[in-house]
């Protein structure tokens, strides 16, 4: 069964069409990765999928309801629940209430005020981050600022979650803990999409790799295909030449 | 333990001092006991706009519009003075969240420039109108309960107690949650599910009812005004000074800054008869520099969790 189907998805940005007549569905319980060389619209894809953005044509269905123009906190209400490149956290608040915040206002059903603390320790709980529940965001490293991304967006208790480069700028034992954990995630229902530049992580965790490049699908497959593909090469690699010999 | 119990101990003391004020003093302190608590409330309005992050200048056209509307109702439509505070309030509501819709997608100082030029044009509506506003002669009411200040003093301190309430429920509520997120990273916060188009408008219009209640407070004690006075951009500056200096996105911050710069700036205006102003600015400059968090922003981090 699908959870996410995008349909002819398309966003320019003055010239630039950073998402061009771009489809694709999502089964529910899969982990899809998507990757292509930088600027390929990857992260513009997540933009739209959660509504940070309008999008200029196309058509967006989840769990069966159009989506295309809800704001960005009813698709959050509706269990997509997303991760930023950059880190965001809420450098005001502690660790616990940043998580608070999504428990707070992320779910569809209120989650009770009395409920609200303990609800978020166990979602510290399960990241990992228990021991830092008091500290502010300024005094977390990159790795727990990336958990603390999950940590809110798991908060929101999301059906879809769609993870923006979360491996990016750790080392390869910070990334096998975020791997063990989007497993885990992913072992609970929750369906994941992946936006990934460690190709070791794709190649783990995804069972189906689209790879984007100039805003639209270049191909479509397991990991082994799409990395064997010769137009998968030339659009991280450049093609050789051709008349050379 | 012990700071917990002093914080009760100031508040106790500044309620009792706030009450007593006007029975000990005489007429000319209970004038600026009043004018320092009328901004008070402004001060703390313009902080409940600057929690979701909206630097306004709507409060000057606010403040004008509560007195206006107050003081024509009274006039012109015979209403009690409690039914004009009302009316006002209401087209103020109207108006704020009208006017938020309009500037949703502005921010920052693009929201400050449209805000700006919202007071001048209510400006040019008041002195244009002469039938109805009185033009540039200004509108005159009997005054506010047969010039009795001590009922004045009672009236305003009634309005300020209402804001700090609705402030400290603003401050402990999940209001505070959604404030401090959109501040940082408006998009992050509503992807959490934050909706934030009605936490701004909710900022933005209860700030607008405070300034409108303070204004048409204003017209009524003064018995007189004009609209380049009752839209004179001194308040919504003033205003905005007072919760800067006092301390942002508090509750103390803004009224304590309003009570400090009333003291003095009166103090100056009595001491020195020639250029006060200059002095006046000189120690906003060194407060804005060597308390970049205002008066109590050497407070401890609030906790939603503890």
């Amino acid at each position: 069964m699908e959870i996410l189907k995008i349909e002819n998805l398309k966003k320019r940005f003055g010239g630039v069409k950073a998402v061009d007549g771009l489809s694709f569905s999502v089964r529910e319980g899969e982990i899809l990765g998507i990757i292509g060389p930088n600027g390929a619209g990857k992260s513009t894809l997540f933009n739209l999928l959660c509504g940070l953005m309008p999008l200029d044509a196309g058509r967006i269905t989840f769990s069966g309801e159009d989506i295309t123009s809800l704001s960005p906190h009813k698709r959050c209400h509706m269990g997509i629940g997303r991760t930023f490149q950059i880190c965001q956290p809420f450098k005001e608040l502690t660790v616990l209430d940043n998580v608070a915040i999504a428990a707070v206002f992320g779910n569809s059903k209120t989650v009770r005020p009395w409920v609200v603390k303990k609800y978020s320790e166990e979602i510290l709980e399960k990241v990992g981050l228990s021991i830092k529940k008091d500290l502010y965001p300024a005094h977390l490293t990159t790795p727990d600022l990336k958990l603390l991304e999950i940590a809110r967006a798991l908060a929101t208790s999301p059906k879809l979650l769609l993870l923006d480069e979360v491996m990016a700028g750790l080392l390869p034992g910070e990334c096998d803990r975020i791997l063990k954990l989007i497993r885990c995630i992913n072992r609970e229902g929750i369906t994941v999409i992946l936006v990934e530049h460690v190709m070791r992580v794709v190649r783990e965790l995804c069972e189906r790799v689209i790879v984007m490049n100039y805003g639209q699908k270049l191909c479509e497959g397991c990991y082994e295909d799409v990395a064997g593909d010769k137009r998968v090469i030339e659009a991280y690699l450049g093609r050789e030449e051709t008349g050379a010999q | 333990m012990k700071n917990f119990k002093l914080k009760y101990v100031i508040v106790a003391a500044a309620i009792i001092l706030a009450g007593i004020f006007p029975f000990i003093t005489g007429e000319y302190y209970r004038h600026l006991g009043i004018l320092t608590l009328m901004y008070a409330v402004l001060a703390l309005s313009w902080d409940f706009a600057a929690r979701a992050e909206l630097v306004s200048f709507a409060h000057t056209g606010f403040f004008g519009l509560g007195a206006y509307t107050s003081a024509l109702t009274f006039l012109k439509l015979g209403f009690p003075l409690y039914l004009s505070f009302a009316a006002a309030v209401l087209l103020t509501i109207v108006v704020a969240i009208a006017l938020g819709y309009l500037t949703l997608r502005l921010s920052g100082i693009y929201f400050a420039i449209a805000t700006l030029a919202f007071s001048e044009v209510l400006l040019v509506v008041a002195l244009q109108l002469p039938n109805v506003t009185g033009g540039a002669m200004g509108i005159s009411v009997p005054s506010l309960f047969g010039g009795m200040r001590v009922y004045s003093y009672c009236l305003i301190l009634g309005i300020l107690a209402l804001a700090v309430v609705v402030s400290i429920y603003l401050e402990r509520s999940h209001y505070h949650l959604a404030f401090s997120a959109m501040r940082t990273s408006p998009g992050a916060a509503s992807v959490l599910g934050v909706n934030t188009v009605r936490y701004r408008l909710a900022s933005f219009t209860l700030s607008a009812i405070f300034s409108c209640l303070a204004g048409a407070f204003y017209v009524h004690y003064t018995t007189t005004t004009i609209p380049y006075e009752a839209f004179s951009l001194t308040i919504g500056v003033a205003s905005m000074v007072m919760a800067v200096l006092g301390g942002l996105y508090s509750t103390a911050g803004p009224v304590l800054g309003a009570i400090v710069l009333k003291i003095i700036e009166e103090y100056m205006r009595v001491t020195i008869p020639y250029g006060y102003m200059i002095i006046y600015g000189l120690i906003l400059v060194a407060g804005i520099l060597f308390l970049p968090k205002g008066l109590v922003g050497v407070q401890k981090k609030w906790k939603f969790l503890k």
